[in-house]
């Protein structure tokens, strides 16, 4: 019998989780072997059968190119992006490149999607709880990094539906982790949470209160986390070894799995003990007949030492995100600390001296994830939850305009749903289309930014440039989904479109399409401005011709005078014909030319008097 | 005695059977004691003419009150139809008007909020919403409804049910309680009609409203806001400003530029001063980010116009962002400009011929 609850799922880049609410109670629920996290590890054995989980980390040295961990760092990436590029360096199993700059990871021949692998690892967590409830679960809500775009979330929803689960909701860890801090408790503070996971480091600041958990601004490193920290100690024991034996252990892949287990093993061993031996007998054959060993201590200090950078990193972070939301550290009542990272004695105390408080012990860091979905699900489905998240899209959205700038109408960390409106204008004479090109991102160039969709409005009247004017309207729902409506103010012609999947498009690729569509752009324009305009521009004009014959007579003698002069009235000019032509754009440049010159007549009189 | 015509204007035939809407709450409407007697006639088998007729009321006004019955959604016409709600059967008349009802077990607010949900005469098309399949109860329905009237009175605080000036914490708390009543997550599933678009852009305005009393008006200072985290925030925009610019300051010094220019701009947003400025210019520069440089620099020599070395700063800023013309301009006015340092002087007929240099270039 199919069940109406709805499973949390926190789908983690090293480890999964899986929780549930049961009348009112959140709880984790523990897999087979009775652990409460499973390792989030696929695999492919010799004989074709898939392995998850633990069973999947149990062979994972002798089969190592054949099974995937951290698939959370490649999902909904472009083949062509820095993170995968430097993920083929550092991946023992082979990842290659799929259609539309997508990519694909190869195990025993077979090729898969990223959405796939972590189909795999979710239909795993559905079937634990399946077995717990003993009924069919086909909802869930999952969790992803706060920082994760918008093609790395539908990828991620991707994964639950092929996993055979309807994810009725996204939200972010950190999000979620708050959520299971403030659950049941009645509390009204500001929080922080830092959540340094396996691979990605999230802070996020919130404000709880009356069972209202709003969510103030967010930020973090989508490749920061866990595995950097491992990654220092395998640099920093391949060079011991190199040194010493002249030996690379990084190019035979069975060592650099063991190099890995045994890495993230030190590393969580010196969370509590000072000093940890790493013994790896016959790590490597010499090609004599004769085996290598690695054996050597690293202590506490030493891994502080090769990992400081990256804790400075997610320092200063924070102190960039709370200075974006205007938040002063004071401000802060508690700091909950997420992710099997925040372990480390050295990141707990860097968190409490940043900000000047000890950080909550009251949450499990492996589990709270988990359970913060669960409870966002029963929130969304259950009539006597009390309790309501209120959002934020975590980038602004926006659309290109002439030449290749990105106008944002959604600034990021705006509460959902919401909806934002602007005028455009055409940007050619008789432009009888625009093409909207939909964008997400911080960069006020197009192309260093996601693009989410395009479409294209047709059927424009033929007018001089600048006259027909086109509504862009975005709108995100509560459940984050985008749509933008574009509408022709003339004729009412409409067009638009929901963004459902990203386009696979590279950045060149979208730079190509600056170029080749750059007649079918827009620009902004808002109302009378052209009257505005013209109106500021003729006022300087004026007081600019009265000042000429007197600053003409001061600056005469000077060495180039005459040359400023010519150029002054140049650009009287040009404002003139800017006027004539009507074209606001033009008008706009020369008035501030104007402007500029005007004032600097004004320094030139002012400072002759005095 | 007069008789009764065949049709009232507004409703229709006389001949017809209207009922009692299900929503309707005539505690809420506040009916005078006539009305509430004619309408306790109406049961949905007697025509409009025999319930007139019946009630010993004069035609005239009978008419009257039922028009003014139906015009605030408490008759409902054959074929018309309305969610079933708690609390709609008519009760003993009060003289005074109680707090709105909640739906009975539901885990909602509504009672603590500020809002009068009277809703006083109701449009036509809020009639409709009233009265729309949806599942939503009467209460719910008139708080959207309420609050699409208050949006267009443009009064944050109204729309957020507080008093003119209310503190950060108050304002918080009355948002938080207005969301868990009109957030779309709270009806996730159920089927709202219209009130779904309705209640997304009410609570999308209301959310836009909360921003607004809580976010310090950044280009002004604060003084157009009243309720800020000021009492929370010891140090002034300009005191945070100067901090902000301290540190930019090292960043760069220590080479990050790009990380200076984050501080730089939050802190030029704060405080727009003349040597704010002209540092973020120059470390803009340095960042490789032309355009802001220009911004920076041209906010700068707009505030002091014959000061020869923010021109030169402006001029150079044009000249990094490839506008050639405009850094000549600059450069030649500061030259005609008086000038007592002899060295600023080489500089600016340098900086010029490296212009007039690449303007001659064919690239």
């Amino acid at each position: 019998m199919a069940s109406d609850k709805v499973i949390g799922i926190d789908l983690g880049t090293t480890n999964s989780c899986v929780a549930i609410v049961e009348d009112g109670t959140p709880s984790v629920i523990p897999n087979r072997g009775g652990y409460k996290t499973t390792p989030s590890m696929v695999a492919i054995a010799e004989n074709g059968k898939r392995l998850v989980g633990h069973i999947a980390k149990r062979q994972a040295i002798t089969n190592a190119e054949n099974t995937v961990y951290a698939a959370k760092r490649l999902i909904g990436r472009k083949w062509g992006s820095a993170a995968v590029r430097s993920s083929l360096e550092i991946m023992p199993y082979r990842i290659v490149e799929g259609p539309h700059d997508d990519v694909r990871i190869m195990l025993r021949d077979q090729v898969f999607s990223v959405p796939e692998v972590s189909a795999y690892i979710l239909q795993e967590m559905k079937l634990i709880s399946e077995e717990y409830l003993g009924e069919e679960v086909q909802k869930a809500v999952v969790t992803v990094p706060a920082y994760f775009n918008d093609g790395q979330r539908q990828a991620t929803k991707d994964a639950g539906r092929i996993a055979g689960l309807d994810v009725i909701r996204i939200i972010n860890e950190p999000t979620a982790a708050a959520l299971a801090y403030g659950f049941g408790r009645n509390i009204e503070r500001k929080v922080a949470v830092y959540d340094l996971g396996g691979g990605t480091f999230d802070i996020s600041i919130l404000e709880i209160g009356n069972g209202v958990f709003e969510v103030i601004s967010t930020a973090g490193d989508t490749f920061l986390g866990g595995e950097d920290f491992d990654r220092r100690i395998i640099d920093w024991l391949v060079f011991g070894f190199e040194k010493q034996h002249g030996i690379d252990l990084r190019k035979d892949k069975m060592a650099l799995q063991r190099l890995k287990d045994v890495a993230e093993k030190a590393k969580c061993e010196l969370s509590s003990v000072k000093e940890t031996e790493i013994n790896l007998p016959f790590i490597i054959s010499t090609g004599r007949n004769e085996a290598l060993h690695l054996q050597t201590m690293l202590t506490r200090d030493k891994l502080e030492e090769l990992t400081s950078d990256l804790i400075d990193r997610t320092v200063e972070i924070c102190a960039r995100t709370l200075e974006e939301a205007e938040i002063q550290k004071s401000q802060i009542e508690d700091v909950i600390l997420v992710g099997g990272m925040t372990r480390m004695p050295r990141v707990q105390s860097a968190v409490a001296e940043f900000f000047g408080l000890e950080p909550c012990k009251g949450v499990h860091p492996d589990e709270v994830v988990a359970l913060g979905a669960a409870i966002q699900g029963a929130a969304l489905t259950d009539e006597k939850s009390d309790i309501l998240l209120l959002d934020v899209t975590p980038h602004s959205l926006g659309i290109m305009i002439v030449g290749g700038y990105f106008h944002k109408l959604i600034e990021q960390n705006t509460t959902v749903p919401t909806s934002e409106q602007h005028v455009f204008t055409t940007v050619k004479d008789n432009q009888t289309s625009v093409k909207i090109l939909v964008l997400q991102g911080e960069s006020d160039r197009a192309e260093e930014n996601e693009l989410l969709g395009e479409f294209v409005l047709t059927g424009l009247r033929r007018a001089p440039r600048g006259e027909v004017e086109i509504e862009v309207m975005f709108h995100i729902s509560a459940d984050g989904i985008v749509s933008v409506k574009a509408r022709d103010l003339e004729t009412g012609l409409e067009q638009s479109i929901t963004v459902t999947a990203t386009s696979g498009l590279t950045e060149d690729e979208i730079k190509k399409m600056v170029e080749a569509n750059k007649d079918y752009m827009v620009e902004v324009r808002s109302g009378q401005e052209f009257d505005k305009a013209r109106h500021a521009a003729e006022k300087a004009l004026e007081e600019i011709e009265g000042l000429f014959p007197q600053v003409t007579d001061i600056i005469a003698g000077s060495d180039f005078g005459q040359d400023a002069v010519k150029k002054a009235r140049a650009v009287v000019e040009r404002t003139r014909q800017a006027i004539a032509a009507k074209d606001l754009t033009t008008l706009t440049e020369a008035t501030e030319a104007l402007n500029r010159t005007l004032n600097m007549f004004r320094g030139v009189v002012s400072k002759t008097r005095g | 005695m007069s008789t009764v015509p065949a049709d009232i204007a507004g409703i229709g035939a006389t001949s017809l059977k209207l009922r009692v809407s299900p929503g309707f709450d005539p505690l809420k409407a506040a009916v005078g004691p006539d009305e509430y007697f004619l309408l306790s006639r109406i049961d949905g088998n007697l025509s409009i003419r025999e319930v007139l007729l019946n009630s010993g009321l004069p035609i005239e006004r009978g008419m009257a009150i039922v028009t003014r019955l139906r015009s605030i959604g408490a008759l409902l016409l054959p074929g018309e139809s309305a969610a079933p709600a708690p609390g709609s059967v008519p009760a003993a008349p009060a003289g005074t008007r109680p707090p709105p009802r909640t739906a009975a077990g539901s885990a909602r607010h509504k009672d603590a909020l500020a809002h009068d949900l009277h809703l006083a005469n109701p449009t036509p098309e809020e009639l409709t919403a009233l009265s729309e399949p949806a599942e939503l109860d009467d209460g719910e329905r008139r708080l959207i409804l309420t609050l699409e009237r208050l949006l267009e009175k443009q009064d944050p605080y109204m729309l957020l049910g507080v008093s003119q000036g209310a503190d950060a914490r108050t304002l918080k708390r009355a948002y938080f309680l207005l969301s868990k009543e009109i957030h779309p997550d709270r009806y996730y599933g159920k089927k709202l009609g219209s009130f779904a678009t309705r209640m997304s852009h009410v609570f999308e305005e209301t959310s836009r409203a909360y921003a607004r009393l809580t976010t310090v008006d950044k280009s002004r200072g604060s003084s157009t806001t009243t309720a800020t985290h000021t009492n929370e925030q010891p140090q002034t925009p300009q005191e945070y400003a100067s901090e902000l610019y301290e540190r930019a300051c090292q960043l760069e010094v220590g080479g990050d530029a790009l990380g200076a220019m984050k501080l730089f701009a939050a802190c030029v947003r704060m405080d727009p001063q003349i040597k704010f400025l002209r540092r973020a210019t120059s470390c803009a520069l340095a960042a490789g980010q032309p355009r802001s440089a220009v911004e920076y620099a041209k906010k700068a020599n707009s505030m002091a116009p014959n000061d020869v070395s923010s021109a030169r700063l402006l001029a150079s800023a044009f000249r990094h962002a490839g506008k050639l013309s405009d850094a000549e301009e600059v450069l030649l006015m500061a030259m005609a400009m008086k000038n007592e340092n002899d060295i600023l002087q080489v500089e600016l007929k340098n900086d010029l011929a490296e212009v007039r240099r690449l303007l001659a270039a064919p690239e």
